[in-house]
């Protein structure tokens, strides 16, 4: 009798345990639409100790047309910072179906792709020029950069030559990781990233070649022509960043 | 004294000031989420309503080293539990001048460094003052990821992208003297990066944009909220906050946790004189009417200080004067003023150039 006892006592608890976890994570995905800071923050804790399991849910969430926006741009958010890869895929389609009409929540696949190792899908994405978002545009611009392949330059060149200024203000930052190992400026002294790869160089251009420079890739030469054309740009500021760049490639690539 | 009993009385300090918390007064509809203006634009000085006069202000050449500066100034990951925030150009006052896109009270605030919660507004900032913004003040970089209220705001409107918070401890500062989202907003005070808001760059080759700049703490906050305004009329209400303490800005709360209870960081807000322009936007406007009240004091031993204000050009415009010179610069002041002034066209029959505030 006893042990029926302690058994029985033991399921309550655990049911209970259980139904007050579901509880707190429905609680909590709620919360990821609330206005209030605090609310908020609340459903991150939560969410991040129980990121595994909340994974099938902000898939859910992010898929569900039919909730708030709000609620739908954290989830996406979330699966990128949680690192929660399985959700790569998902996002992926959803950003290449161009079926999403919200900028934010665009701008947050992008960012959370990046996060979760999804360059490529991007890269693709890009390439069907369905995107005219600014806002968009500038973080696939982010989303590139420190990345020396050449289809990722080329990515670059392309959004470089986007007439707006947002988009070109990330560009050039990208840009500028992509080719600080070689003009050396270091993008976080106190918090150094592990050693980029090794830039793709062509070889150089002739055996007499003593200058050092190396034949651009098409992926370099398509930034360097989009640099070159915004060095006569009328906005000062973008003019300047331009030649500034422009000035340290063409240390380094013929052109 | 034996051990248990010290062990006893430092849990109980620990525990005490392990919570920032809301000051008893503050109106229960300021507590949580206000109306925000996903949609205001930077401006321009000479299109605005407050001119500030004197002292004179200088804005910082543009930095293009901000990101890495607040990642070395803030000293990486235990940076935080050492100083929270660290001057990004020196000590002297900074003045920034924009449109708020949302003030309301943050969500959260690390218990070391707060006496009560901070009240937070959120700025676009005028055209000729991006000099304030490192990398991690933009959304276009990745910017403002943890911030829910930015979140919030780029959701509605996508073309928002720099923004600069400026962050007031609720025990030094009347919340009811903060500009509504929409208001064209002046702030002098401290220029700091946040060590405790470093923001994640999103390609997974780099991992931090650094920290964001801000206003950390405020010394003058001045707003102009617009009643009316049409082709005949002008009607808007000034709030005037001024006040030289911001809370436990410096404590170390990892070692002098109790420090935060005594210790108040001190703007330099005393030994001068401050005089500031109230206007309409544009020409051949004169003041119908002008009332001076005061404003709601932030609590506290501070001794209040009042301005004065009135016409020198014939009634088109006022200057409000706080006259601080005479003071130390780290007296412990405050001065909290409303003006609510209506402004008709200079050729209509009503007003009279009035020169003086009632």
């Amino acid at each position: 009798m006893r042990v029926i006892v302690s058994v029985a006592l033991g399921l309550t608890l655990l049911s209970g345990t259980v139904l007050l976890a579901a509880d707190q994570m429905q609680d909590s995905l709620a919360a990821l639409a609330s206005e209030d800071s605090s609310a908020y923050s609340k459903a991150v804790k939560f969410l991040s100790k129980n990121r595994q399991q909340a994974e099938p849910s902000l898939v859910a969430l992010f898929h569900d047309t039919g909730k708030p926006e709000l609620a739908r741009l954290r989830a996406i958010k979330l699966l990128g910072d949680f690192g929660l890869t399985a959700a790569a895929g998902d996002i992926q389609q959803a950003l290449k179906s161009g079926s999403e009409p919200n900028v934010a929540i665009r701008v947050q696949m992008v960012r959370a792709l990046s996060k979760l190792g999804g360059e490529g899908a991007i890269i693709e994405y890009l390439n069907t020029h369905k995107e005219t978002s600014p806002a968009v545009n500038a973080a696939i611009a982010m989303s590139m950069q420190g990345r020396t392949d050449d289809d990722s330059k080329k990515a670059l060149g392309y959004l470089l030559g986007i007439e707006d200024s947002r988009v070109f203000r990330a560009a050039v930052r990208a840009a500028s990781k992509t080719y600080a190992p070689i003009t050396g400026q270091s993008s976080n002294p106190s918090n150094p990233s592990p050693p980029p790869p090794p830039i793709e160089k062509a070889p150089p251009l002739s055996e007499n070649n003593t200058s050092g420079k190396v034949a651009p890739t098409p992926g370099d030469r398509a930034i360097l022509q989009a640099l070159q054309a915004h060095r006569a740009s009328t906005d000062p500021q973008t003019s300047q960043q331009a030649a500034q760049l422009l000035d340290e490639l063409s240390q380094h690539y013929h052109q | 004294m034996n051990r248990s009993s010290i062990l006893l009385i430092l849990a109980c300090c620990w525990l005490a000031s392990a919570c920032a918390t809301f000051p008893k007064h503050i109106p229960s509809t300021l507590l949580g989420p206000q109306a925000r203006s996903p949609f205001v634009t930077a401006g321009t000085d000479s299109s605005g309503m407050i001119v500030w006069k004197q002292p004179a202000v200088t804005i910082p050449a543009p930095q293009t080293n901000m990101g890495t500066k607040s990642i070395e100034k803030c000293g990486g990951e235990v940076g935080k539990f050492l100083a929270e925030w660290q001057d990004v150009n020196g000590s002297q006052m900074q003045l920034i001048h924009g449109k708020a896109a949302a003030s309301e009270f943050s969500g959260y605030d690390f218990w070391g460094t707060h006496r009560y919660h901070d009240w937070n507004v959120l700025l676009v900032v005028n055209q000729g003052y991006d000099a304030f913004l490192g990398p991690a003040n933009f959304i276009s970089f990745g910017g403002w990821g943890d911030d829910a209220v930015a979140q919030y705001l780029f959701l509605k409107n996508p073309e928002l992208d720099g923004l600069v918070e400026l962050e007031w401890d609720s025990g030094f500062f009347a919340p009811e003297m903060a500009p509504t989202a929409g208001d064209e907003t002046l702030v002098v005070g401290r220029w700091a990066y946040d060590c405790g808001h470093e923001d994640e760059e999103t390609s997974s080759s780099e991992h931090t944009l650094g920290f964001r700049a801000e206003i950390h703490a405020p010394e003058i906050l001045m707003s102009s909220h617009i009643l009316q305004s049409d082709s005949t009329t002008v009607h808007a209400n000034f709030k005037i906050f001024a006040g030289s303490r911001s809370g436990p800005l410096n404590t170390i709360p990892l070692i002098f946790y109790v420090q935060k209870f005594f210790a108040s960081y001190k703007n330099p807000l005393g030994g001068k004189d401050y005089s500031i322009g109230l206007r309409a936007p544009g020409d051949g406007w004169k003041i119908a009417s002008c009332r001076l009240t005061p404003g709601t004091p932030a609590g506290g031993r501070a001794r209040r200080i009042t301005g004065n204000i009135g016409s020198d050009d014939g009634g088109t415009s006022l200057t409000f004067t706080l006259s601080a010179k005479d003071l130390k610069p780290t007296a412990r002041i405050e001065s909290s003023m409303m003006v609510d002034v209506t402004w008709v066209r200079s050729d209509s029959s009503r007003g009279r150039g009035i020169t003086k505030c009632e």
